[in-house]
């Protein structure tokens, strides 16, 4: 199937209106504090993250019934449904809450992710701002868009490739093995400044609109990056794993790296990660 | 004589300016309203200015004796730096905390104040112009968050856990090439590390119990006199890296902050080996 206008703009308005409901109004919030831990101290889940899964699923439901729909709170339950988005018809994958360390925390760092794909490609890619009602759309061969909460839309671009020492750049080395971390924490010294924002929804956003100059991650839980890849992608930028190869929907092992252009991806990849 | 601050007053100023002056700007920067100040990085916007002159001159009304020391007004007369060790009383402002954030469309920047009396800081405002909300201490009366609505929490730090499960904050990029490297390394032992590039967030994330430590290198004290205040209100301590105690008159020398002594001592043992 192919998406049309009005199923972009209806996959907008449900994840603003969940951000809205479910998430804004437990932000900061004392009576909303309840907060468990995953895997570590900072691999949270909250109530928001659980009740917006659940509103999002719920209104893709009701228009696409036969759709295969990844959330990253149903993973927890059923890892095959990650494997199944390589191939599944129309899957739709959800990150309700990202960056739930932030937003557990009182920083308003945080983002909602909906990822569209089609037979293992991703079509479309929401990135929303619940704090500032504004959201990055893109669609597949379309471009990529900031929708402001005003309704004005404007289209977006990756910045200029500009030298090493000049770079403004996230690598989230945490996920790195143990003996190749303080290499690549290391080499972050030779750019102009790094950030770490623990949010691939505001790294994304912020390389997408040419804020910043690259982002890696060696994580690849797809709610994190399907959205985000294809906005940065849409946007002019250059997004591939760490071996070189398309990142694809349903793929969780490797590395990926996002960067203004092939060049500096290769850059980076030398000079950062120390890959040759 | 004790000193009597209207810290209400102070708060609604911080308030103002962000309502006026710094909010309706926000991701809504044309080209022109970015320039160039010391480095590319280092970035000044219309809000920046705009909202000092505001704070500046409701500041004047409140305490007219008050030397006025704010980002703006030392980038145009590097002098008052100096002067705010001997000031009788002085008021330091950051009008935006943040500024890369803020130019970025990232929601990570913040409004900070501090008092200082003969040389000690005796009052901080961290101020939040997303949630119109601040965290506020007067020294000896606790670290406070207090709500648009007028709720008041009081604010503690929390018990630091075992050093391989420590969050915290590392402002790595003032050190010359092979300290920061060093120390970067030695970071590769904590659970995370961050650097939000917005102190105001840092302190305020810190004083929440969610971090268990802030260092930082370079020491403007518009960017670290209030948080150190409200840190060590919320029952931080708080030392320069070389263990002596950070004031309003220092630079430079790193200040690192933990919720006690024996992190204190550990961070700086373990990671921050300077």
């Amino acid at each position: 199937m192919s998406l049309l206008d009005k199923d972009i703009e209806f996959l907008v308005a449900t994840v603003r209106d969940a951000a809205a409901t479910e998430i804004l109004p437990r932000f900061r919030n004392p009576d909303s504090q309840s907060v468990a831990e995953k895997t570590s101290s900072i691999d949270l889940v909250t109530e928001a993250d659980i009740e917006t899964e659940k509103r999002i699923t719920a209104a893709i439901r009701r228009l696409y019934p036969d759709a295969h729909i990844v959330g990253e709170e149903t993973y927890d339950a059923d890892p095959s449904v990650v494997p199944a988005l390589a191939d599944a018809d129309l899957a739709f994958v959800i990150d309700p809450v990202d960056g739930t360390f932030n937003f557990a925390s009182g920083l308003a760092a945080f983002g909602s992710l909906l990822a569209v794909t089609v037979k293992g490609e991703t079509v479309a890619g929401i990135i929303h701002d619940p704090v500032m009602g504004d959201t990055l759309v893109a669609v597949k061969g379309a471009g990529a868009h900031f929708h402001r909460r005003s309704g004005e839309v404007a289209p977006i671009r990756v910045a200029a490739p500009v030298a090493l020492d000049e770079m403004v750049g996230i690598y989230a080395w945490g996920h790195a093995t143990l003996e190749r971390r303080p290499v690549i924490a290391a080499n972050m010294a030779k750019i102009r400044m790094a950030l770490s924002l623990n949010c691939s929804a505001h790294e994304y956003w912020l390389a997408s609109t040419g804020k910043i100059h690259f982002i890696g991650h060696e994580k690849l839980m797809p709610w994190d990056h399907l959205a985000g890849v294809l906005v940065h992608q849409e946007a002019g930028g250059y997004t591939v794993k760490l071996d070189g190869t398309p990142y694809r929907p349903g793929e969780i092992s490797g590395g990926i790296l996002s960067a203004p252009d092939k060049e500096s991806w290769k850059m980076i990849r030398r000079e950062i990660l120390g890959i040759w | 004589m004790s000193l009597e601050l209207d810290i209400a007053s102070l708060a609604n100023t911080l308030q103002e300016a962000a309502a006026v002056e710094i909010m309706p700007r926000f991701r809504n920067l044309g080209e022109g309203d970015v320039r160039m100040k010391t480095e590319a990085i280092d970035l000044v916007t219309e809000a920046d200015e705009a909202a000092e002159r505001l704070i500046r001159d409701r500041v004047a009304e409140i305490m007219p004796n008050a030397l006025f020391v704010g980002e703006e007004a030392v980038a145009a007369d590097p002098s008052l730096l100096g002067k705010l060790g001997q000031a009788d009383l002085a008021v330091v402002v950051d009008p935006i905390d943040g500024t890369f954030n803020f130019a970025s469309g990232l929601p990570l920047f913040g409004v900070m104040m501090s008092v200082i009396s003969k040389g000690e800081t005796v009052a901080g405002i961290i101020f939040d112009p997303l949630g119109n909300d601040w965290l506020i201490a007067e020294k000896g009366s606790g670290a406070w968050l207090c709500a648009p609505d007028g709720n008041q929490t009081q604010m503690h730090v929390s018990p630091a856990p075992e050093l391989s499960q420590m969050v915290g904050i590392a402002n790595t990029g003032y050190f010359d090439i092979e300290t920061r490297r060093k120390i970067l390394v030695n970071l590769a032992d904590v659970r995370l590390f961050t650097s939000y590039r917005c102190a105001a967030h840092e302190y305020r994330v810190f004083c929440g119990g969610h971090m268990h430590f802030l260092m930082y290198n370079k020491l403007m004290p518009w960017d670290h006199l209030a948080g150190t205040l409200i840190s060590q209100e919320a029952g931080a301590y708080a030392a320069r890296l070389d263990g002596s105690p950070y004031l309003p008159s220092h630079v430079d020398g790193g200040l690192l902050l933990a919720p006690h002594k024996d992190s204190w001592n550990l961070l700086k043992n373990h990671i921050f080996t300077i």
